[in-house]
This record gives C-alpha cells, structure tokens and sequence, in this order.
C-alpha cells in the first residue's frame, strides 16, 4: 500500500462518513511495517514509552502470535489531537477500506465521549518526556535500582482511578498512587517524580480501559454502515465481509469486545434510535452499555452464557440476569479490584492501611503477598497492611518490614 | 495543535486529502527500534529464569511435544508481573464465555488485560498472557553447560563414515578430480617418453583424491537406551524416562555428533526399534530387565568392539521386575556393566515404596542408580549419569531440593 491509495480510500471513506452523519476529525496516518505496528501495540499504541523489560515481554507475544499467524493487528489509533492512526503497511489493499472506516470511527469516539474529555491531547510529547527522564534517573541510579522500584510502582498504578474526572491543582487525590506519590514517607524526589509519571500514564489509559467494549462496538456499527454506504467492487465485498466475520469471531470462553459492543451498539439503535446512538456515543461506559441495552433477548441472540469453573452448567435463556449480573462484574472497574487507603489512620501512624472492597470476587491470594511485600519494601518503606476477604472470612495482611504474615479477624458479613 | 517532531517516530512526507482532514506519511522506512532495550533486558530476565528454574523447565511436558518445533511456551514465574488481581481460579463465581465455552482457562476471559491500546485484530495472542516463548536452544544450552559424558576414553577409536575422513592418498578412480596430480603424472608419462612437457592428457593420467576411513579424534561412542515398557510403567513413568532420554539423545547429538544411539524398549522380551516407535509407542505386558540387558550386551558384541567404542548404557524400569527375573537381571546387568564404560540404572516411582531389589545391589556396588520421584529430578539423573561439568552446580541443586 502507498500513501497515495490510502488517500483515495480515504477520500470514499469520508464521504461515506459525511453524508451517515458521523463527525470526522484531522488524523495522520501512518504506514508501518507490522513489526513497527507490534512495537506500538506493546507501548499501548504510543510511539515512545519509558524503558521497562514488560513492553519486551509485550512485544514478544504479538510477535510470537503474528509468527504463528494466530492473531495480526492491523491498526493502532492515539487518542491524540489531531489523532495518530497506524496502519500495517502489508495489509491487503480491499482490507484497508474497512480498517480506515473503523479508524474513523474511534477518533469520533476519542473526541465525543465523556470518558475522553480530560484525557491529555498531547500525551505523546508527554510520554517521550517521560522515557528522558526516566533514561536519566536510569543513568543517574543505576538500571536496578530503577527497575526495582518500576517494578512495586507498577503494581500500584492500577489504582489510580475512582473518576474519569481531572483533579484541580490543591485538591487532595482521590486514589492509590496519587495518595503514595505524595505521602509516602522516605521517597527521594526522583521516586516521587517515577510515581507521578506513572500516575500521569496510567490515568490516560484507564477511559481506554473503561470503554473497551463500547469503543470496539461503536467503532465496528460505523464501519459497517460506512462501507454500506459506498459502492463497492466484488472483492472489496469479499474483503468486507471476511474482515467483519474475523472481526465478530468467537474464541471460547474469551470475550470478544468487537463482538460484544456490536450486539450491545445495536441495541442501542434498535431500542432507543438517534438517542440510544448518542448516549453510546457520548456517556456510556462498558457497564453502563451492558446495563442499559443487554436484554434478555440481546442475551439469546449473542450465545452468550454463564460457565462455572465447576462443572454445573446453566441454561442460558433461563438464566440472562446471571449473565448480565457476570458480565456487570466483569467490566466492573475494568475488571480491576477496587483498592482504597484509610487516609487518616496511615498518615498518623505511619503504618499504610489498604482497604479492598470486596464485591463478591476474592483477590489472587499468593500475588497478593508478593505485591503487598514490593509495595511495603519498595515504595512506602514501612509497614504496610490490606484488609480483604478469603473464602468469607474477614482477613489482614500485614507486612512488617520483613515478613507477610496473614490473621483471620473474623467472619466476614455478607 | 502540537508538536510532532516531538517523538521519535519519524514521519515522512504528507499527502493531504479532502479538506486536509487526513494526512498519510509513509513512516520512517528504517525506524529506530525504541523496544530494542526493553527486548534485550526482557531475554536476559529469560535466560536468568531458566538458569533458576532449570530443574522444573527440563522435564515440561511441552518440551517433550514440540520436537521439532523449537520454541515453546511456558510458565516462568519470575517474569509474572506481580498485580493485584481477582483469583482467577476460583470456582464459586461465574464467567462468561460463548457458546460451546469450556472452563475458564487460567488469566481468565479478560487475562491480564494488556489491550489497552484501541485496535486489535480480534483474536487473542498465541501464548497465554503468562507464558513466555522460549528457544529450545536456549534451554539446552543451560542444560548442557553442566554435563558432559564421563569416562570418554579417546584412545578407543572407531572407524569414521566413508566421506566423513581426510583426503590424504591419491588414485584412479574418484569423484574429486587432483589437478596438480594429474598434471605431475602426465609430465612424468612424457618424461619417461623423452619428452619431459605436459601434453596429451590421456585418461590414464587422471587422479583422483581417495577418501580415507581416519579415525575420529573425539573417540567412538555408542549410547544405548533401555526403557520398561510394561504395563506396568505408567503414564508418569514412561513420561520421565522419555524425558530423560530425550535429553540425552538431544545432548549428545550436539556434543557429539558422532554417538550412536541405540533405542531398546522392552517388556518381557526386549527389542530394538528406531527412536520414534521408542519415544512414542507404548506397550504392555510384565517386566523381565534381563531380556534388554542380554540384547544390549549382544547388539554390543556384534556391532560395537570393545577397544574401538566407549559404550553407555542407561535403563529406565519402574523396578517391577519379574521376582523370577531378578537373579538374571542382576548377573546381566553385572555382566554389562563390567563390558561398558557407564551403566547407569534409573529406578522410577511416584509413591514412598521401597526401591527394587535390583536398584539395591547396583547401590550397594556403588554403581550409578538413582531414584527418580518427581518430574524435578530428571534434571538430577542427567547430572548424575553424565556428571556436573561445574561442582558448585550440583550442590546448588542439592540445597534446592532440601530447601
């Protein structure tokens, strides 16, 4: 593909998108080789990330995957302004209309959702700043040292979130990170400076993470209705619907998002027309998607079921609240435990309480002692204790600065 | 608006489409590979996890049904990314798959989600979020760096392969032509003739290099595999002594390419077959070991001299020998052991029995026997028989196990 027929398919593509309606804003695209792309992919589709042995890891699995022709990415879009659009170089030309047309898609969802509308629209300077400081602290500390504390940091940088909301200047975070990047006690400034970082990323990432489903659904309704809306030649049709078929593919018992938001967008379309599609557009999260418009009938007509790691089956016609009522869990907090700290009583006494609000889902007991021993040695640097629930019974975990040891401090109310 | 010079990727020269909403650049056709350290850093956490973890990763089943494919996936647990997660392997709540959806694999349906990019082509990737690719070779450099085959005895030399020797003589016949040779012989014909110059090349003036059997400098060396097949071996039996010799076969095709292997599977008669019916055939019937060891005695005998071979025998049995058997067996392998340079006797169980009367008498003398309980201790009976290159490995092994 050249730069020259991506234009033009983009020239169909945008008139289609015009005259449907949906808002089109300026992106570059980009042609890369699929290598590049699977480089893009494990940096959650930056150009540039810090230095982390992780991404290495990333990469390898798309590639491996790619090698063994078990999954391909063709794409890769920043939520950025204007927006960063990557596309597979050896991408079968018919393909790439369907491609640019989902393209399109997410940067309208980028620029209309609720979810998106703090996120920074410069992240990608934003995060080559982050990579030349992080690279100068590697220099100045040693890569160990600065690993070691990546490592524990990252265990915490998936609390960073109740809201999708920005903080103001002088306001007190409302999250994990943000508690520790401020109050951990023995911090150097350059840690302080690491958690920050990490707290910026992680936050930009988590709408992303919030809206998976309705993204892909949203961006899969489109495309469909844009392509319907050109004329197409047979082998594009061809394409078309090979593409939209791979798309929607069912890989039991992994949920498919593109799948999923499909069924869950039309919906929305069919039950509440232009208003439905504008809710899907602008306010609805994952949940509240799957809340609004996962009818008994949506449950039918997609398959979907609820399976058991024991063997008990169940019907799924009788049982569509249970799968609704899975599913909401699911999505929950993008599937994240919900971690809170007792402000008050760390401050004062120096010790970090955690607080894991369980809904119902108990944590990964043996990675719980691991991350409660990194975050107590690396990060807070005292002693550090989590509350939770294991098999219904109320349970503390508490790293003294040298051992985990766990107590059972009753029965847990359900 | 902002700046794009700001990143790293290089953008080439835009095209501008309708209204100039939509730029194309063609990207950098030779991109500075910004992973390149965390790739690097990524491989040498790896190669330190096998290093630690070598005894488990030896005998990984996927080790064992890959061949051939040389890369397989595995759990490391060091290169898990410590996260607070749900316990995905709880049985009291429910996931959701579609239909014909089995039970949740381990990750769950979401798996650590690592898709926080938009985009995706859909599926999922090849290897589990947890698993990590790893080379074969890789693997087997670790293994291999610790053993070695003891007791080679590089006096004993065997004939190499026609082709496989040096070209030292001359003659008439032959594939590769000696030009200077022939030259020498027309020159020397015409001399003889009176006209001591090079002309008229007749055929009777070629010469030919002649491929000389030299012997091997590395020594001869055959290696012969005994392995219980009787109904009596299980799957976890025959699955670590497959596997410990899948590790032998493998080190001492790259160590020693020349070692012959000989694969002798038996039950209560002992026959030899090729390495895939050895590997991947199973049998049934009662046990008699001294039905193998006759056969690897004789096999010796008939193809493999004493003075020219170092000779290596290794038998796996779940040490349920016919009670008949055991005075044979024992003078058999006696008898042996006595002909070779290594009897290595590997007895197999998964419970706290005690050990065979035959593993008994082989401990008692001394020799190399070793009792093998779990899938980690395949690592040890290769150490074991083929010796630990670096001492300070085997006691580090040893510490592991107590500890």
């Amino acid at each position: 593909m050249t730069e020259n027929t991506v234009s033009a398919m983009l020239d169909r593509v945008g008139e289609s998108a015009d005259r449907l309606g949906l808002p089109l804003y300026s992106t570059h695209f980009e042609l890369v080789s699929t290598c590049q792309l699977n480089q893009l992919a494990s940096y959650g589709g930056m150009p540039v990330r810090y230095r982390h042995w992780s991404f290495g890891k990333l990469f390898g699995h798309y590639q491996t995957a790619y090698d063994f022709r078990q999954s391909r990415i063709y794409e890769m879009v920043i939520n950025h302004d204007p927006a960063y659009a990557f596309l597979d170089r050896t991408m079968e030309p018919t393909r790439t209309l369907v491609v640019l047309a989902h393209v399109l898609a997410h940067v309208a969802y980028f620029r209309s959702h609720a979810a998106f509308a703090h996120t920074a629209s410069d992240e990608v300077s934003v995060m080559v700043e982050h990579r030349r400081a992080m690279e100068s602290y590697q220099r100045r500390y040693g890569r160990q040292t600065l690993e070691a504390f990546v490592d524990a940091a990252l265990v915490m940088a998936d609390f960073t979130a109740e809201s999708v909301r920005n903080r103001s200047v002088g306001e007190e975070p409302d999250d994990l990170l943000g508690f520790l990047a401020l109050y951990a006690p023995g911090l150097d400034a350059w840690q302080r400076h690491i958690l920050t970082m990490l707290h910026q990323e992680a936050r930009y990432f988590w709408p992303q993470q919030l809206t998976k489903v309705a993204n892909e659904g949203y961006a899969t309704f489109w495309h469909r209705r844009i392509l319907s809306g050109l004329r197409l030649t047979a082998d594009e049709v061809l394409a078309m619907a090979k593409t939209n078929a791979e798309l929607v593919q069912v890989t039991p018992p992994q949920l498919n998002p593109y799948r999923l938001g499909y069924l869950l967008v039309q919906q929305a379309q069919m039950v509440d027309g232009e208003r439905g599609m504008l809710r899907v557009a602008k306010e609805l999260f994952d949940t509240g998607l799957v809340r609004e418009y996962l009818t008994a009938d949506a449950v039918r007509i997609s398959g979907l079921q609820v399976s058991r790691t024991d063997p008990a089956k169940v019907e799924p016609e009788k049982n569509w609240t249970e799968v609704k009522q899975s599913l909401l869990a699911d999505l929950d907090h993008a599937g994240l435990p919900r971690l809170t700290v007792d402000r008050k009583t760390s401050l004062n006494t120096g010790c970090l309480q955690l607080i894991h609000c369980h809904t119902g889902r108990d944590l990964d007991y043996p990675m719980l002692t691991q991350a409660l021993t990194l975050v107590a040695e690396q990060i807070w640097r005292g002693e550090v204790v989590i509350t939770t629930k294991y098999r219904g019974m109320a349970h503390r975990l508490r790293h003294d600065g040298e051992t985990v040891r766990d107590e059972v401090i009753g029965e847990a109310m359900t | 608006m902002r700046h794009r010079s700001d990143t790293a990727v290089g953008y080439g020269v835009s095209t501008m489409t309708q209204f100039q909403r939509f730029t194309v650049g063609a990207g950098d056709p030779d991109p500075v590979n910004v992973l390149a350290s965390d790739q690097r850093r990524h491989r040498e956490k790896i190669e330190q996890a096998i290093r630690h973890n070598l005894a488990d990763m030896v005998a990984e089943e996927h080790v064992l049904v890959t061949r051939g494919e040389r890369r397989f996936a595995t759990r490391i647990e060091h290169l898990k990314e410590c996260r607070i997660r749900y316990d995905a392997h709880q049985g009291t709540w429910a996931s959701l798959g579609w239909p014909e959806g089995q039970n949740r694999p381990e990750g769950g349906p979401e798996g650590e989600s690592s898709g926080r990019g938009v985009g995706g082509g859909g599926a999922e990737a090849a290897f589990g979020e947890e698993e990590t690719p790893v080379l074969l070779e890789d693997l087997s450099q670790a293994v291999f760096s610790y053993l070695a085959l003891p007791d080679l005895d590089p006096e004993r030399m065997a004939k190499g392969e026609g082709g496989t020797g040096a070209l030292g003589e001359v003659g008439r016949k032959g594939t590769r032509w000696a030009k200077r040779q022939t030259l020498w012989a027309n020159l020397t014909k015409n001399a003889y003739l009176g006209q001591p110059r090079i002309n008229d090349l007749a055929p009777e003036d070629l010469r030919f290099w002649q491929w000389s059997d030299a012997p091997q400098p590395g020594g001869g060396a055959v290696v012969m595999a005994l392995m219980d097949t009787s109904g009596s071996m299980g799957n976890f039996e025959k699955y670590l002594a497959k596997s410990f010799f899948f590790w032998t076969a493998e080190f001492l095709r790259q160590l020693y390419p020349l070692v012959d292997l000989v694969f002798i599977a038996h039950d209560v008669r002992a026959r030899e077959v090729d390495e895939d019916t050895f590997f991947h055939r199973g049998a049934s019937g009662g046990t008699v070991s001294s039905s193998a060891y006759l056969l690897a005695y004789q096999i010796l005998e008939e193809r493999y001299a004493q003075e020219q071979y170092n000779a290596y025998v290794f038998h796996f049995s779940d040490g349920g020998n016919l009670t008949s058997d055991n005075p044979t067996a024992l003078a058999s392998a006696m008898r042996l052991q006595e002909r070779v340079n290594l009897f290595g006797y590997g007895e197999i169980h998964d419970t706290d029995r005690s050990p065979s009367q035959l593993y008994q008498a082989l401990h008692k003398q001394g020799r190399r026997a070793v009792l093998l309980r779990s899938k980690e201790d395949v690592l040890g009976a290769l150490v074991e028989f083929f010796g630990a290159a670096d001492p300070r490995f085997e006691t580090a092994l040893k510490e592991k196990k107590e500890g």
